[in-house]
Formats: structure tokens, C-alpha cells, sequence
């Protein structure tokens, strides 16, 4: 069976591994940030459109309305990096995955192709002019129940699609019957990882309500939208937790006695991760009864952002100890390009400097006054 | 060799929906680099004429920019990826290992772009002129950039020049028709943004007659270097290899035809634009400028058809077949068979379960389905009906000499006359329907 795992490109890699693997943990967790809250976002819009009306509720709806479409972009332009970067380090799986899958995996495109557009149509003001959006309450409450569900569909199929790259032994089985169904048949941990990933969504996306509700200031109302965002990532948190475990003990038994024995840096990533994932359920517990508390916001912010990155080191280590008895990424050939990497490496940094210049500029343009998010 | 399995679209062909694909989003593509031009340099001359339909004209194209170049774009830019890594995967794999960095590069100026244009849509009369114009020079700036650096990735492909003796990655990039691949496409940018203009402008609501054509007689300056189309084709055609020049002048005549209607073409639009919106300031209605942006997409995707289409037999020239095959894994695979080297190829697929497929209809799958699709886009059926089973079996064997835009068909002896069995079952199998229509066929006349 083995001899069907393509061999690693004989061009080699461009770059030291531990670049690519860095690059690769960083992009995916910044992918994460703005998937996390177009995935969650989406279902608590949802939520909001569901009983009795009120002023906070409105206000939430449009911020987050107002965020949602640039955040989507920003999760696609994000989404991109470790796209280019898994195909460098493992595309000899991931093509395969890719290929099984065939228009379960171009579906992702239609889907958020309809996803992305609706959110547009939702976002459209009647042409009379006024306030007043699109279409009758219970018709935008399907189409949000429509953008939550594909976007929903699209984390199903990238689960099916890194479970099946890093299950070699699944891959006779996907050609000859359904290739997603007989990942979700055979491979024990992709319920468990699908979950953990959706889970963890509203665990972040929690995060961004409360920072949209409050960033023109706290008052009654904001504070209620961001109570929400805080107890939405509080239980999710809490849920994420166990999850967790569940995914762990899913394991092969070879892979988890190597996590439990340290034989790998993957086995830091995740203590570390579960102890400062305990210390944000804290924080979010506190920040839920105090939502305006500004030291508390950034606190919690700063412990997710902490465990977003560690969990995605933890990710990637799990991927090459699923992988070890078919490939480890020491067997690839480097042939570094110091000159390409030295010039991305400018490029990168002038490019920073320049989206920093024109956030600050569309942050001055919307807040005239300047106003920081107050506490 | 063939160490991916490979993707069954039946009727189309994996090729033709990365085609589907690609021709979309190349033209939206376009769209959005050239309206980065026509938003900030058509602001900058709004602003210092103080017009204020000019200017509420671009922020309703600033608008149209929004919608089309940062969902539809932005994902079938993703769409390619994703259809590129399933139906050409092995050049994929040697295209990210070679321009890792190029692409790393593309993608920081595509987030510039992002951010700047959300920037520029979101702050109409929230920040000075000077300012707002800056973000739009911003965007076009990033925009364009990633056109230079997706340029030197496509033209590589074509014309790898000397990467295929050094492997150096900026042999690869800065290759001979990259400069011209630059030229024309931002020649196409600027006239598709142009043509776009003119039909937002027709379509707006708040523009009356006046206001529109002179919005129009705006946009034809971004038609007017399509009259450079020719020099810069002419350019471009005199740094192809010599086997592309032959198809062009003459080998494959569809190539031909595509080249001579995109240049032609897009010079006649320019040439209109120049004489007839800007000199004689005409106004031209929703149906004309509809047609006209038809014309320049049509020609758009033939130049682009053209690129691809001489590129044959390869995918990466001179090095990897349009059926995946390395050229130096020739010798390798007719001593020791296709079928050892194509673990995939052996497994029985879900349509096949209960038998496996057989030798010639593997040798098919591997080394013709690329191109020929049974049932569907260029059948082979109907290009072999003339062949007698002697001259099927001679033209096999020294295909690529016959038909220079086709790889050497490879394998062990063996196999070659599996495959012909099967060419020969199939053509037989195509009933009297194919030997009627055989009748007025023109010997030769398949490509």
C-alpha cells in the first residue's frame, strides 16, 4: 500500500524546513483569527435574528454586519499562505487528498462563492434610501441560516480533506467507494477534529463580538452585546476543553504515547496550550462579569491569541507524527533560495508598513475623534 | 511518473475545467487591476476639474470593483489552485517548489490590494482628496505588482529559458517572454477596466445622457494603448520557441486564428476608441458597450488560449509533458513500462469496482485523457475513425513526429499494442454512425 504515496518533488524544498513549518504554524493560525469569527459570526447572526427584538441585539447585528465582509476577506487572503506553504512541506499528501476528493473539493469554492454573496445581499440597503435592509425578517433569517450553513460545509470538507492527506492507509478505500465517507467511517479522530475546530471557532469568534460590540465605547447596550461575545466564548471554551481531550484519546496509540512521552515538540505545544486554554476559561469567566473591563479584554485576547498559536504548532506536529512511518521532513533535499527569501523578506516588511499605514488611515476616517476602544 | 492518481471528468476533461476556471477568473483579474488605474488616475483629474459626476461615477465603480475583484476574483484565484493541484498535479508540485517565494511575494501585494481597496471604498468623504487618492494609487500599485509576479510565473511555463539547464529560480522568472507578458496584459488590464466603466456608466441610474458620455470618453483613454497590441504581440511571438512560432504561422491553424483575432481584435477597439469616444466624443448605449467589452474578453481569452495552446506538447517546456511525463523519464518508462511506474493507475476506481481496469485502457487514462476526453471535448474516436488498424499502430509509435504538438506516446512494446487494441475497440465500438461520417472525413485531417 505504501508505494502509493507519491515521492516528495525532486526539485526539493526552497527553504530550511523549520522556515517553511514556522511560516506555515503562523499563517494558518492567522487564517484562523478571521475564519473563526466569519464561521461563528455567521451562526450567531443567526441567533440574533431568533425572539424578541431589542436595541442591543441591532446594534451587535450591524457592527458585526459592518466587520463581517472584510473579515471573510482577510480569512481567504490568510487562508492562502498555508495553502501555498502545506503544498510546499506536504504536497505529496495533500495532492492526493485533493484529487480523491475531486468536486468535494472544488465545491468549497461555490460554496463560498454563495456564502460570500449573500452576506452582500444581507448587508444591501432597500434602493428608496433609508435604513432599511433587503428582503422580510424571516427571508434574511433563512439566508443567514444559509451563509452559516455553508460556511460550515466548507470547514466539514478542509476537515475531511486533512484527515484523509494525513490517513495514507484510508486512501485505496476513498478511491474505491466515497472518498468522504469513508474518512468519516474509518478515521476515529476526524469527528473529534472536526468539532475541535468548530468549537473553537466561537471560542475566538466570542472574542471578536466583544471587542466589536465595545469599540465605540461602553454602554448599556454594548455591554450587552459583548456579555454575549464573552459567554459565547466562555462555554465554548469550556466545551473546547473536553473536546480537546476527546481528540487526544482518539489518536492512533503509537501517535498518542509519543505525545504522552515527549518524544515529540508537539507535546509542549499542547501542555502549554491546555494550560493557558484553562487560564482563558478564567479570564473569560471573569470578563463574562465584566464585559467593559478593558485589562480583562485584552488579557483574554492575548491568552487566545497564545492558544491559537500553540494549538497550530500542535496541529502541525500531529501531521508529521501521523505521517512518520510514510515521510518525516528531514528526508527532503533543501535547496535554499537566499536571494528570493531575502527579497520576500523586504517585500514583507514594507508590505506590513503599508497595511499598517492604511488601517490606521480607514480607522481615523471611521473614528474621527481617534477614539481607542475605551473600557 | 505517474504517482498521483488522476481525476475523471467525464465529458470535459480535468483540462478543460481549470480552463473554466482560469478564463474567468483572468478576465475578472484584469478587471481588477486596470479599474485600480481608472479609480485613482480618473480621482486625481475629478478632483482637479472639480467634476463631480466623474467622481460620483468612480464611487459607484469603486463599488463594482468590490463586489467582482475582492469575492468573485479573490475566490476563483483560490479556484485555480484548487483545480490546477487535481488535474495538472505533478506541474503544480514543480511549480510551488520552484516560485515559493515569487508566490509569497504575490501574496503580500495581494493583501496590500485588499486592504487598500477596502481602504478606498470605505472612506469616500471621510478622508481629504489627497489622502483618498493615495489609497487608490495604493491599490493599483499592489495590484499591478501581483500581475508582474503571476507574469513571470505563467511565461515560465512557456519559455523556462535557461532554468532548464541551471535550475536557478531567476533564470526561471526572468524569462524571454516575460517582459512582453507583462506589456500585454497590463495593455488588456486597462482596456477591460475601460469597457467596464462604459457599461457601469450605462447602467447607472443617476447618470443622464451627458453625464454618461462623459464618463465614457473617460474610460476610451484606457482603450487607447490597445493600438500597442500589435507591437507588443509581435514582441512577444519573436521570443517564443521555434515549434510555438510554427503553430502560430501556420502548424495548428486554431492557433493561428486565435492570435490573428486577438491582436486584430483588440487594435480595432482601440482604434475605435481613440477616433471615435475620444476624438469625436461619441456617446455609445448599454448594447454597444456591452458588445465591445464581449469583444476584448473574446480576445483576451484567445491570447490566452494562444499561450496555452503552444505550449503543447508541454506543461513546463521542454521539460514536462502535457500528460505528466518528465522528459528525461522517457528512456526510464519504455524499458520498464508504464504500468510499474503508475501505482495509482492499477487500483480499481469506484466505476470499476469488481475488475480492475486494463492495460490499454490505463496506457489510455495515463497518457491521452489529458487532451482527449471519450464522449466529450476532443474525442479521440473521431480523429483515429480514418486509421486502418496497420497505420493506428504506425502512427502510435511516432506520434510526436507526426504531430509535433503531441508527447511520445511511452511503454514497453506490450503496452503500445494494448493501447492500440483499445484505440482500435473503441473505434470499432463507435458503431456505423462513425463509419458514415468516416466517409467525409479528410485524411489527416484530426489534429
Amino acid at each position: 500500500m505504501t508505494n502509493l504515496v507519491p515521492g516528495p518533488d525532486p526539485l526539493g524544498l526552497p527553504a530550511p524546513v523549520w522556515l517553511l513549518v514556522t511560516l506555515l504554524v503562523v499563517t494558518h493560525a492567522l487564517h484562523m483569527v478571521f475564519m473563526n469569527f466569519a464561521l461563528a459570526g455567521s451562526w450567531v447572526l443567526c441567533a440574533l435574528m431568533v425572539g424578541r427584538e431589542s436595541e442591543w441585539k441591532k446594534m451587535l447585528y450591524e457592527r458585526m454586519m459592518a466587520v463581517l465582509p472584510v473579515a471573510i476577506s482577510l480569512a481567504i487572503t490568510f487562508g492562502i499562505a498555508p495553502l501555498l506553504f502545506v503544498q510546499v512541506l506536504y504536497g505529496q499528501f495533500f495532492y492526493v487528498a485533493n484529487v480523491l476528493l475531486g468536486f468535494f473539493w472544488l465545491a468549497i469554492l461555490a460554496l463560498l462563492m454563495v456564502g460570500f454573496y449573500t452576506v452582500y445581499a444581507l448587508k444591501a440597503r432597500r434602493p428608496e434610501g433609508g435604513e432599511k435592509r433587503i428582503a422580510a425578517r424571516p427571508l434574511r433569517l433563512l439566508l443567514h441560516l444559509g451563509v452559516a450553513s455553508a460556511f460550515t460545509a466548507i470547514a466539514f470538507l478542509f476537515t475531511t480533506n486533512a484527515a484523509l492527506s494525513q490517513h495514507p492507509e484510508l486512501w485505496p478505500l476513498a478511491r474505491a467507494g466515497s472518498p468522504v465517507g469513508s474518512v468519516w467511517r474509518e478515521a476515529g479522530l476526524a469527528v473529534p477534529r472536526f468539532l475541535h475546530n468548530l468549537v473553537g471557532s466561537f471560542g475566538i469568534g466570542g472574542l471578536w463580538l466583544v471587542w466589536i460590540a465595545l469599540f465605540r465605547g461602553s454602554d448599556e447596550e454594548a455591554e450587552k452585546g459583548a456579555r454575549l461575545g464573552a459567554m459565547v466564548s466562555l462555554v465554548a471554551t469550556a466545551i473546547q476543553i473536553v473536546i480537546g481531550f476527546w481528540y487526544l484519546l482518539s489518536l492512533p496509540e503509537g501517535v498518542l504515547k509519543r505525545f504522552l512521552t515527549f518524544a515529540t515538540p508537539g507535546s509542549f505545544s499542547l501542555i502549554l496550550g491546555i494550560l493557558l486554554a484553562v487560564g482563558l476559561f478564567l479570564a473569560l469567566f471573569f470578563l463574562s462579569q465584566a464585559p467593559s473591563h478593558a485589562r480583562l479584554r485584552w488579557i483574554a485576547s492575548a491568552l487566545a491569541a497564545a492558544v491559537l498559536l500553540l494549538m497550530s504548532a500542535t496541529n502541525e506536529a500531529l501531521r508529521e507524527e501521523l505521517l512518520r512511518e510514510h515521510f518525516t521532513l528531514p528526508e527532503w533535499t533543501v535547496r535554499t533560495q537566499w536571494g528570493p527569501i531575502l527579497v520576500f523578506l523586504a517585500v514583507f516588511v514594507a508590505g506590513l508598513a503599508v497595511v499598517a499605514w492604511l488601517a490606521r488611515v480607514a480607522w481615523r476616517a471611521h473614528n474621527p475623534r481617534g477614539a481607542e476602544p475605551s473600557s | 511518473m505517474w504517482e498521483y492518481p488522476d481525476w475523471n471528468v467525464p465529458r470535459l476533461g480535468g483540462g478543460m475545467v481549470i480552463a473554466a476556471i482560469a478564463t474567468i477568473h483572468v478576465l475578472v483579474a484584469h478587471f481588477s487591476v486596470g479599474a485600480g488605474f481608472l479609480l485613482a488616475i480618473g480621482e486625481g483629474r475629478a478632483r482637479k476639474t472639480q467634476d463631480a459626476v466623474l467622481l460620483d461615477f468612480l464611487r459607484l465603480f469603486s463599488k463594482v470593483l468590490l463586489l467582482a475583484g475582492f469575492v468573485f476574483g479573490a475566490i476563483t484565484g483560490v479556484g485555480i489552485w484548487f483545480s490546477i493541484s487535481i488535474a495538472s498535479t505533478r506541474a503544480t508540485s514543480m511549480l510551488i517548489h520552484t516560485f515559493v517565494w515569487f508566490w509569497a511575494m504575490e501574496w503580500v501585494f495581494f493583501l496590500v490590494e485588499i486592504v487598500a481597496g477596502y481602504a478606498y471604498y470605505t472612506t469616500w468623504d471621510k478622508v481629504p482628496g489627497t489622502v483618498h487618492r493615495a489609497l487608490g494609487w495604493t491599490y493599483a500599485a499592489a495590484a499591478w505588482m501581483s500581475l508582474f509576479l503571476i507574469s513571470g510565473i505563467l511565461s515560465f511555463m512557456l519559455t523556462p529559458g535557461e532554468w532548464t539547464e541551471t535550475r536557478d529560480v531567476w533564470d526561471a522568472f526572468l524569462n524571454p517572454t516575460f517582459p512582453p507578458t507583462v506589456a500585454l496584459r497590463t495593455v488588456s488590464c486597462l482596456a477591460i477596466a475601460g469597457l467596464v466603466a462604459m457599461l457601469v456608466a450605462n447602467l447607472s441610474r443617476s447618470l443622464d445622457r451627458e453625464g454618461k458620455t462623459r464618463v465614457i470618453n473617460f474610460s476610451a483613454w484606457f482603450l487607447s494603448p490597445l493600438v500597442l497590441m500589435l507591437p507588443f504581440a509581435a514582441w512577444y511571438f519573436a521570443e517564443l520557441p521555434q515549434l510555438a512560432k510554427d503553430l502560430i504561422t501556420g502548424g495548428a491553424v486554431a492557433m493561428m486564428m486565435f492570435f490573428l483575432f486577438g491582436i486584430v481584435a483588440s487594435t480595432l477597439v482601440g482604434l475605435y476608441a481613440y477616433f471615435g469616444l475620444i476624438r469625436a466624443r461619441r456617446y455609445i448605449n448599454l448594447e454597444t458597450s456591452l458588445l465591445l467589452l464581449s469583444i476584448a474578453m473574446i480576445a483576451t481569452v484567445s491570447m490566452e488560449f494562444v499561450r496555452e495552446g503552444v505550449r503543447k506538447p508541454y506543461l513546463i517546456y521542454d521539460h514536462l509533458y502535457s500528460n505528466g511525463l518528465v522528459k528525461s523519464e522517457i528512456e526510464k518508462v519504455n524499458r520498464e513500462g508504464v504500468l510499474p511506474n503508475a501505482p495509482w493507475a492499477t487500483l480499481a476506481t469506484r466505476a470499476e469496482a469488481g475488475g480492475g481496469p486494463r492495460t490499454g485502457e490505463i496506457l489510455f487514462n495515463l497518457q491521452c485523457s489529458q487532451c482527449h476526453v471519450l464522449g466529450g471535448f476532443n474525442d479521440l474516436v473521431p480523429l483515429i475513425r480514418p486509421w486502418s488498424r496497420e497505420l493506428l499502430v504506425y502512427n502510435l509509435d511516432r506520434i510526436h513526429e507526426l504531430k509535433p504538438f503531441m508527447p511520445p506516446l511511452v511503454g514497453t512494446p506490450e503496452e503500445r499494442r494494448a493501447l492500440a487494441d483499445t484505440l482500435w475497440e473503441l473505434k470499432e465500438g463507435s458503431g456505423d454512425r462513425g463509419e458514415e461520417a468516416a466517409g467525409n472525413d479528410q485524411p489527416g485531417s484530426g489534429s
